[in-house]
């Protein structure tokens, strides 16, 4: 047997944390060395608790070798290790590559730029918009645009991405069998049409907390840079973030507001250096990509009221009782024009708040 | 020998009847009250369905009767209320029971209490007690020939608002044997004028600053009667907004002022000294009320909340704190207007017509959609508003939406407008309804079935294609249309268009409820 087979044994071992997987491989080297070590050698090293040791060696058998590859199979997905032509250059340049990656559909390659987009999940309308708005203009340019799959920023990001048919790719902090969250079920199939998913984590891996801040280096990882959309003061971009900068990555902000608590961690990177990028061409011009010309502001055709109604609306929701009191029409007639202007897509509503889109030109 | 002695020696007859009334719900039914002295073991056997509170009326009289210095020879007395089939309760058989034991005895004339009936409380030395449900007591009894009353002193009021009664107010049975004998005085109820009013009682919509698109909605709650909920972080007035509601309601009429008097005449609330009630009611049940507590009921029944607020405003406060059951009950009463208790003794009937004005927060920490403040996850947000049932949502026909004030709203010193002015256009519209649905058992437009729209509500080519489009563009649901198309009925009547326009429908369309697509980010 191979030595991938062996990693892949060893990637699937789901009750070992990876963190002293990493341990064991740094000390063994190769996972054939693992499956045929003694138990004496393992307790000696002390990596793994007298559990860990048990279960390790009641699965050093060929069995569970087959076992893994019969799982792999059934899932449909891939596997590879550092070394193989398809696993990611820029992902096997950092300091600890993962030293086996499931995935499905296609990995990165390293023929354009690759982007990774990162914020809040509880994200406002403007950072939904703007990441939206990014992920289309960059997939559009053939930027990779690599994000998480999580709720918020992510998704809208991979669906800003998907809706300009480009390359997108997710990283898990579960098993790639696992959906997470249930309600991207479609996104993931979706994804899985032109871009790729991929993880480190075992099959039927849930996604416990701990699994993100790990994923989050691959997602860096696997970009020539980082572009932070929205993140609180303290929040999981912003650790992206850092091991970009570990990892030698570019990173870019989108400017909030100064004081709104969603944008603190994004203004706060632009602070201390990084790129701020209020357009997308201001990512594509870093990476000497001439964005395509975007057909110029297309004119939306609007009567003289419904300019005026959407003149007042912004990025950012706005109550309906603003917009009585700064239009000065009567209720009747300003959701009338509201519904028009809904009807064309370019106004959104949560509730009885209201919001601008921006416009869906392919 | 007491005078009572020979009386009864003199006596062909120790029989004896009169009347008194029983109360289900807020109607009274007329119950003849017997009693009947005969020789045997010295007792007082009462028969009749009788409650435990008017079981107990036995140990009351007997001794009251002791008190009055008056001593009743040993005989067997046997009291009988009849119809014997219908349950009673309550302590209002007291003065009844004591006064045909008197008659029996002889120490009242019998044709004294022609075509009159007793109600009240005694207390073991004679005195007569306040008593609850004289006003309905009063009141069937006069629309069943009964014409003339003797209740408590302190019941007096109830009596007299009773147009045509005659009424007797004593304050103990002293005082019913010298009335007996000539010195009571009978006071006629007179006919009840209803004072006219200037201004808006109590609060005032132009203390609210911001917030119009609520009140709009409040205005058109109050105009066609439909029920209206309020989603809102803390603090953005929505109970201020609500408690406003009932200055812009119309004028009570005189029927429905008594409609009220009489349920909170049972419930022991009315005030005697102030006469019928002259404000619609606002009643605001803390969350953590029963499920009896809100409909009514109970094993001695009483009414609820939702009756005690007929014709005014139910307001639900953190209507996600309720228990789920307790809002779920609300579901009959919304429909029919009124809520039937049954017990195994028999059914009562309450009314329970009502606005019903509810208010939440859009999620548990109360400040979505706005972003920087809330980090619920989607999850959470969908949880919280779960906890309210669909077919609850779908006889709710206004949601608005009210949004934090800011200080310039609060600064800026613009005159809003007065409550007078928002309720001279509400009779407006009401007068327009009342009109339209002449010869119908209901008034408003937000009591209209799917049916009775069909009748009364036709819509123009251009308004159909209209409302097809909308319901296309936001996938709506068949109750939203419905509501919809009510809620612009309402908007229209208080333009006083007889036509329904886009712009009445696009209006509704704002207000429509909470629907799956609701928080869809």
């Amino acid at each position: 047997m191979e030595e991938k087979e062996y990693r892949l044994w060893f990637c699937s071992l789901h009750k070992i944390q990876l963190s002293k997987k990493k341990k064991l491989m740094g000390y063994f080297q190769k996972a054939e060395r693992i499956f045929k070590a003694g138990r004496k050698e393992l307790a000696q090293l002390r990596i793994l608790t007298e559990e860990e040791t048990d279960f390790l060696c009641s699965m050093q058998e060929e069995g569970a070798v087959m076992q893994a590859e019969k799982r792999r199979k059934e899932a449909g997905a891939f596997f590879c290790i550092p070394g193989e032509r398809e696993y990611p250059y820029l992902l096997s340049e950092i300091a600890d590559p993962p030293f086996g990656i499931f995935y499905k559909g296609r990995l990165p390659s390293t023929e354009t730029v690759t982007i990774a987009m990162v914020g809040a999940r509880a994200c406002s309308n403007y950072g939904k918009e703007m990441a939206y708005f990014f992920a289309r203009e960059l997939a559009k340019s053939e930027v990779q645009i690599v994000s998480g799959l999580a709720r918020g920023i992510d998704g809208f990001s991979h669906g800003g991405a998907l809706y300009a048919k480009g390359k997108t790719y997710a990283v898990l902090g579960c098993g790639i069998d696992v959906v997470y969250p249930p309600e991207h079920d479609r996104m993931y199939r979706e994804i899985l049409e032109e871009g790729g998913i991929l993880t480190e984590y075992p099959f039927g891996m849930p996604p416990y907390r701990w699994n993100f801040p790990p994923r989050n280096r691959v997602i860096s990882g696997l970009s020539n840079g980082v572009f932070v959309v929205e993140a609180r003061g303290k929040s999981g971009s912003l650790i992206t973030a850092d091991f970009a900068l570990e990892q030698g990555r570019d990173v870019f902000a989108l400017p909030g507001r100064a004081g709104d608590p969603l944008s603190l961690g994004t203004n706060q990177l632009i602070k201390q250096g990084a790129v701020l990028a209020d357009k997308p061409e201001d990512i594509l011009e870093f990476y000497q990509i001439s964005p395509k010309k975007r057909n110029g502001k297309k004119d939306l055709l609007l009567e003289t009221q419904e300019e005026m109604v959407y003149a007042n609306l912004g990025l950012e929701e706005k109550h309906f009782n603003r917009l009585v009191q700064e239009t000065g029409m009567g209720t009747g007639d300003l959701m009338e024009i509201l519904l028009r202007l809904s009807e064309k897509g370019i106004v959104g509503q949560t509730g009885q708040y209201f919001h601008k889109i921006l416009p869906k030109e392919p | 020998m007491d005078k009572g002695f020979w009386l009864l020696l003199e006596r062909s007859s120790m029989f004896s009847k009169l009347y008194t009334i029983a109360l289900l719900g807020v109607e009274g039914c007329p119950v003849c009250v017997e009693a009947d002295v005969s020789d045997g073991l010295p007792q007082i056997t009462m028969v009749g369905t009788l409650g435990a509170q008017v079981r107990e009326a036995r140990d009351r009289v007997w001794t009251a009767i002791k008190n009055l210095g008056l001593r009743l020879p040993a005989k067997r007395i046997t009291i009988n209320l009849s119809p014997a089939d219908i349950r009673k309760e309550g302590t209002a058989f007291d003065l009844p029971i004591a006064a045909a034991i008197l008659i029996s005895f002889g120490y009242l004339p019998e044709a004294f209490f022609q075509g009159t009936f007793l109600a009240g409380e005694l207390s073991l030395n004679g005195e007569l007690c306040r008593t609850n449900g004289i006003l309905p007591m009063a009141f069937s009894a006069y629309k069943n020939g009964i014409k003339r009353c003797i209740i408590p002193k302190a019941n007096k009021k109830e009596g007299t608002m009773v147009q045509g009664m005659e009424v007797m107010g004593i304050g103990s049975l002293k005082e019913l044997l010298e009335a007996a004998d000539g010195q009571g005085v009978w006071e006629s109820g007179e006919l009840y004028e209803p004072e006219v009013q200037n201004g808006v009682p109590g609060l005032n919509f132009s203390e609210v600053h911001g917030q119009q698109a609520a009140k709009r909605a409040m205005e058109i709650a109050a105009a066609g009667m439909h029920n209206v909920l309020m989603i809102g972080p803390p603090g953005s007035g929505k109970t201020m907004l609500a408690k406003r509601i009932p200055g812009i309601l119309p004028e009570l009429l005189s029927g429905e002022r008594m409609e009220i008097s009489k349920i909170y005449s049972v419930a022991g609330l009315l005030d005697t000294e102030e006469g019928l009630i002259k404000e619609r009611p606002f009643r605001a049940p803390h969350h953590t009320i029963t499920p009896t507590a809100l409909v009514g009921g109970g094993r001695i029944p009483k009414p609820g909340e939702i009756s005690l607020a007929e014709y005014g405003v139910l307001f639900l406060d953190e209507l996600t704190e309720f228990h789920k059951d307790t809002i779920e009950m609300l579901r009959q009463p919304l429909e029919e207007h009124e809520v039937m208790i049954s017990r195994v003794n028999g059914n009562c009937k309450y009314p329970a017509d009502f606005i019903l004005a509810a208010a939440m927060n859009p999620c548990a920490c109360g400040y979505y959609p706005d972003r920087s403040v809330c980090t619920c996850t989607q999850r959470q947000i969908h949880k919280y508003l779960d906890k309210l049932s669909r077919p609850f949502l779908d006889r709710i026909d206004l949601c608005v939406e009210t949004e934090p004030i800011r200080y310039s709203q609060l600064s800026s010193g613009k005159r809003e407008e007065d409550s007078a002015a928002i309720r001279r256009r509400v009779e407006k519209a009401r007068r327009i309804q009342r009109e339209r649905y002449a010869g119908e058992t209901f008034y408003c437009n937000g009591e209209l079935t799917p049916q009775m729209m069909d009748r009364y509500i036709c819509l123009g080519e251009k308004e159909q294609n209209y409302l097809e489009k909308i319901f296309r563009q936001l996938s709506l649901s068949a109750r939203a249309y419905h509501k919809i198309v009510k809620t612009a009925r309402t908007i229209a009547d208080l333009e006083g268009s007889g036509e329904i326009t886009t712009v009445h429908l696009s209006e509704a369309v704002c207000y429509r409820s909470l629907d799956h697509k609701f928080w869809n980010q």
